[in-house]
C-alpha cells in the first residue's frame, strides 16, 4: 500500500519545475489547498507556505525565483478574471476561482502582487472531509488534472 | 517575435529610450530587481493580457499617462533564451529574467527599439 505524502513534501513536491511550467505549479498548490487553506509568502529568494489553522511543522520554506512566484501570483488572478471578469487587477484583490475535479472546488483567494509585496491566501469553500483529503490529492501529485 | 508588455505611457517611453531597467524604482518603493515580463502576442494569455497589466499599472499610478502597450520585435533566440521549465514558450509568457536572456534583451535592445511602438488602451 502507498503511504500518503504528508504536506510539507507534497509542496515541495509541487515546486519542483515540470514541463507544465507554473500552470502545473499552480495546479497543484489548488489542489494541495482542497483540502486547507493554504498562505504564501515570498521573501529573500523564498517562497513560505504555511497551512492556516494548521499545525506548526506544516510550514514548509522553498527557494523559488521571484519571478515564477509573481508568475504563480499573476496565474490566480487570471484564474480569478476567468470566474468573474475584472474582478480582480494582477497586482492584487480579492476574488474567487473554481476547478474541476473530483470533486469540483472554489476558492476565496486574497493576494498581493507588487514590487514590493508578494502573497496569497487560498482558502476551499467547499467543505472537504478531515485531514484524509490532503494526503489523497497530495499522493495524486502536481500532474493531476485539476481543470478540464 | 512580437511581444507585448502592458504598463503606463511614462514608463513605456522610459523602456523605449533606456531599455528594461531590473533596479527600476517604483514611487516610494524599493528597486524591484526583476526581469522583463512580456507576453507573445498570439498568446495565449494564462496568465492575464497586457491590456490587464496596464490598466492596472495605471490605476495605481493615475499621473503617468494612462494604460499602453509597448509592442517589441525581439530575435526568435532571444525570445528562446527565456523559455525555461517554469515559462515554456506555449503558455505565452516571456520572461526575461538574468541568466535567461535579460542580459541579450538589453544587449540588443538599441535595435529592438528601432522598430518598436507604444500602442495606447482605451
Amino acid at each position: 500500500m502507498t503511504r500518503p505524502m504528508l504536506l510539507p513534501d507534497a509542496l515541495r513536491r509541487a515546486f519542483e519545475p515540470t514541463p507544465r511550467g507554473v500552470v502545473g505549479l499552480v495546479d497543484g498548490l489548488l489542489g494541495l489547498c482542497r483540502g486547507q487553506p493554504l498562505r504564501l509568502d515570498f521573501r529573500d529568494g523564498h517562497c513560505r507556505v504555511h497551512s492556516l489553522g494548521g499545525a506548526a511543522e506544516d510550514v514548509v520554506d522553498v527557494p523559488v525565483p521571484r519571478s515564477v512566484f509573481r508568475a504563480v501570483l499573476a496565474r490566480v488572478a487570471a484564474l480569478c478574471n476567468e470566474r468573474r471578469p475584472d474582478s480582480v487587477t494582477p497586482y492584487g484583490g480579492e476574488g474567487e476561482l473554481a476547478v474541476q475535479g473530483e470533486p469540483p472546488t472554489a476558492f476565496q483567494v486574497l493576494f498581493a502582487n507588487t514590487p514590493d509585496e508578494q502573497w496569497v491566501e487560498i482558502t476551499p469553500t467547499t467543505s472537504l472531509a478531515g485531514g484524509h483529503a490532503v494526503a489523497r490529492h497530495a499522493l495524486a501529485g502536481t500532474d493531476e488534472p485539476f481543470r478540464d | 517575435m512580437i511581444l507585448l508588455h502592458g504598463t503606463t505611457r511614462r514608463r513605456a517611453e522610459r523602456i523605449l529610450a533606456l531599455g528594461p531597467d531590473p533596479g527600476f524604482r517604483e514611487p516610494g518603493g524599493r528597486p524591484s530587481a526583476d526581469g522583463f515580463s512580456t507576453t507573445l502576442e498570439t498568446g495565449p494569455f494564462l496568465f492575464g493580457t497586457p491590456e490587464g497589466y496596464a490598466r492596472g499599472k495605471a490605476a495605481e499610478f493615475p499621473d503617468e499617462g494612462g494604460p499602453v502597450i509597448l509592442v517589441i520585435d525581439v530575435p526568435d533566440d532571444i525570445v528562446h533564451r527565456a523559455a525555461t521549465d517554469w515559462f515554456p514558450l506555449g503558455q505565452g509568457l516571456v520572461q526575461f529574467d538574468r541568466g535567461a536572456g535579460f542580459e541579450e534583451l538589453v544587449a540588443a535592445w538599441p535595435a529592438v527599439a528601432k522598430s518598436a511602438h507604444i500602442r495606447s488602451v482605451t
